[in-house]
């Protein structure tokens, strides 16, 4: 589904370029969850930006391939609309705009890229319902300005019901555990075992465990000063919450 | 010290007789008239205001941008025109189709409301539909009042601002003492005008270049209540310019809405003004909506009694040259008001806003609570905005705040909807729709609602 191969991203700091992935490799597949982990500032959200498409990065070399696709090639709209979907670490407030008129915008342009006829207003309605209440999200956020005002883990809860209404093939969730309590944490984490299925796949990007307790990965990568350094099973992850990322650090020092 | 000396006096003589020059070129087609006035011997207050305000004419220079009320908008562009002054036969008789225009919004069936139409400065009849009211409401055009020298005067007296010694601007008296027609509305106390009066001014600019200079009232009484929209609508190309100044009296417990909608030309000169007079307890509500034009400048000045509400409401959505120049002033005199200023710009291509609010707040208004707020957004390296609040506060019990923001679109905010597969045009419409939406849901006639969320999707999509 997904190949990254060879990846380099930088990012203009005002003085100068500063080089963040510095060639990543990453395959995934169909039916799988991959967790991302690392310490801070290793890459992990430039290299959630860089697949969603976000312009402040600036993709140096490599590839990025999306079912056969070169994704670097695409604007973020289009990438939405083959089927990558990004949950954001800090979902933005927009006043003015509902949440629920961003959501039938967002489904129905979707639907329009894929070649599928719009949804009318009742049916959008029925599925936005079913979705909220399957989130657990309170129905009185949906006629509210999108996020605005919305507590920590009410944004998170929004990024996960916007996911189940888009219904992607990759969604990456980009540090979702950070913020919410535990209540939130499980309603998130029960949304995407709820939508993940044989045919699509989730990357999560954590710094900790306690996320990978509810969704639990097929896969955990440690990424590092912009490479993915050693990848193993959840027990990497297990791991890496007892130890620390100290001894990943001293391992890559050593060569 | 010797050159500056030599240099100045050359410099004086040359700016004066180009302004001189652009004055007279302008003031020209008013000499008969300026004629009629100085020769009638009447000596009611109207005449002697209107001579009051010749020799204000006479004695005064058009501002230039070095004028601190003028600093941004030059209206040199205005002046170098010459207009025609078109007599009342060429334009009552005027066979115009209103249906023809997009912006004559009472095509739409479902718009209820009084239709006063002026063309070219002049009532027209025949195109406006003025509805039964009661007797103690009166919905009158200043040419057709029997009383017209006294609705002149009685507003002359309540409005010093409008005219002579105080007035805003050498337009004001130009006005005072040109005036051909405007509408008159006049409820007596308890009265409520059920349906909003549709005002339309017309500038027929497709054979010449048309100067129409209208004087409007509205006179609410004691608990009454009235809302008042004006449209500005120009047929052809020529430069046109329309003059405008309105009076807004406003009793005690009175509640009066105007809006103003420039939103159809842009050939159209406008210089305008309102000057509105609050009682205690009373509520008025300015929501000024500009979308195409040459050069506008708009004065909106209110003085507030005591338990006052007062909403000023402003949206500028500009492209090309459009040049929108707002000042407002807000003047606290009594105590315990309230009131609350919220304009916003959009800005593209070339043009250009400029946002000036004054708020006074009297020794004696103590508990005022004034709020201002002005916030754009630039689409263009090329437009430029000038804004500038301006507090004046003597009182030391009042709560007042006020903000300027100019920006970008919110990069972020963009990106935010990209990623949700809504193309970048329209995440950048949904995103200005709701910049715009603050302003637009304080519009309490739905058709006029509907028809502006419609016209600015539109515009915002080109």
């Amino acid at each position: 589904m997904l190949n990254i191969n060879n990846l380099q991203a930088s990012i203009d700091t005002g003085a100068g370029a500063k080089e963040i992935l510095k060639g990543l490799n990453l395959e995934v597949k169909a039916g799988e969850v991959h967790a991302i982990m690392g310490p801070n500032g290793s890459g992990k959200s430039t290299l959630a930006s860089v697949l969603a498409g976000r312009e402040d990065y600036e993709v140096t070399g490599g590839s990025a391939t999306f079912e056969g696709k070169d994704l670097l090639d695409l604007a973020p709209e289009e990438r939405a609309g083959e089927g990558i979907f990004l949950a954001f670490q800090y979902p933005i407030e927009i006043p003015g705009v509902s949440n629920a008129t961003f959501m039938k915008t967002a489904v129905n342009e979707i639907r329009k890229y894929k070649g599928q006829e719009e949804l009318d207003a009742v049916s959008f309605l029925k599925l936005m319902k079913a979705k909220a209440a399957e989130m657990e999200l309170n129905s009185s956020l949906l006629t509210r300005a999108l996020n605005e005002g919305f507590s920590g883990g009410e944004k998170k809860k929004n990024e996960i019901f916007q996911m189940a209404m888009l219904e992607p093939k990759l969604a990456i969730l980009d540090e979702t555990d950070s913020g919410p309590d535990i209540d939130a944490l499980k309603i998130v984490a029960n949304g995407v075992n709820r939508f993940k299925n044989k045919d699509n796949a989730v990357i999560v990007v954590t710094h900790y465990q306690r996320l990978l307790d509810y969704i639990v990965p097929d896969f955990v990568h440690v990424l590092y000063q912009g490479r993915i350094v050693k990848s193993g099973t959840k027990e990497l992850a297990l791991e890496l919450e007892a130890k620390g990322y100290d001894w990943i650090k001293e391992e890559v020092a050593a060569g | 010290m010797t050159n500056s000396l030599e240099a100045v006096p050359y410099l004086i003589l040359f700016m004066t007789t180009t302004l001189d020059d652009i004055k007279s070129t302008f003031l020209a087609p008013f000499e008969d008239l300026a004629e009629k006035v100085s020769e009638n011997i009447n000596t009611d207050k109207l005449t002697l205001a209107k001579k009051t305000a010749l020799e204000a004419i006479e004695n005064n220079a058009f501002p230039t941008t070095r004028n601190e009320e003028w600093k941004f908008t030059d209206i040199k562009s205005i002046l170098s025109n010459k207009f025609d002054l078109q007599s009342e036969k060429d334009s009552s008789n005027s066979d115009l189709d209103l249906n023809e225009f997009d912006y004559f919004l009472n095509k739409n069936k479902d718009l209820n409301s009084h239709i006063l139409v002026f063309i070219n400065g002049h009532f027209s009849e025949k195109h406006s539909d003025i509805k039964t009211t009661n007797d103690k409401i009166s919905i009158k055009t200043l040419s057709n009042t029997e009383t017209s020298s006294s609705t002149f005067e009685k507003f002359l007296d309540k409005f010093p601002s409008t005219s002579g010694k105080d007035s805003v601007s050498i337009f004001s008296d130009i006005n005072t003492a040109f005036a051909t027609d405007g509408y008159v509305i006049e409820l007596e106390n308890n009265q409520e005008l059920e349906l909003p009066v549709f005002v339309y001014f017309v500038n027929d600019a497709s054979q010449k270049n048309t100067l129409s200079q209208l004087r409007n009232y509205i006179s609410v009484g004691e608990n009454s209540r009235c809302t008042v929209v004006e449209n500005y609508i120009t047929k052809g190309e020529n430069p046109n310019l329309t003059n405008i100044l309105t009076s807004v009296n406003v009793e005690k417990y009175a509640n009066v809405k105007q809006y103003k909608l420039q939103i159809d030309a842009k050939s159209q000169f406008q210089v305008g003004s309102t000057h509105t007079k609050q009682a205690d307890n009373s509520s008025f509500t300015n929501t000024t909506i500009s979308l195409a034009g040459k050069l506008i400048r708009n004065d909106l000045r209110i003085i507030s009694g005591e338990h006052c509400e007062s909403f000023m409401n402003g949206l500028y959505l500009l492209n090309e040259k459009t040049h929108v120049d707002n000042h407002t002033v807000i003047d606290h005199i009594r105590p315990n008001s309230y009131s609350n200023e919220t304009y916003k710009g959009v800005l593209d291509g070339k043009s250009r806003a400029v946002f000036n609010g004054k708020i006074f707040v009297r020794q004696a208004a103590q508990k005022t609570n004034a709020f201002q707020s002005n916030k754009n957004v630039l689409l263009s390296d090329d437009a430029i905005l000038n804004t500038k609040p301006q507090l004046e506060i003597w009182a030391d019990d009042v709560k007042c705040s006020h903000g300027a923001t100019t920006g970008k679109l919110d990069e972020e905010a963009l990106f935010y909807l990209q990623a949700r597969g809504i193309p970048k045009q329209k995440a950048k419409v949904l995103l200005l729709q709701a910049f715009a939406e603050e302003v637009l849901d304080s519009i309490e006639i739905d058709v006029l609602k509907e028809f502006l969320t419609n016209e600015i999707e539109n515009r915002l999509s080109l």
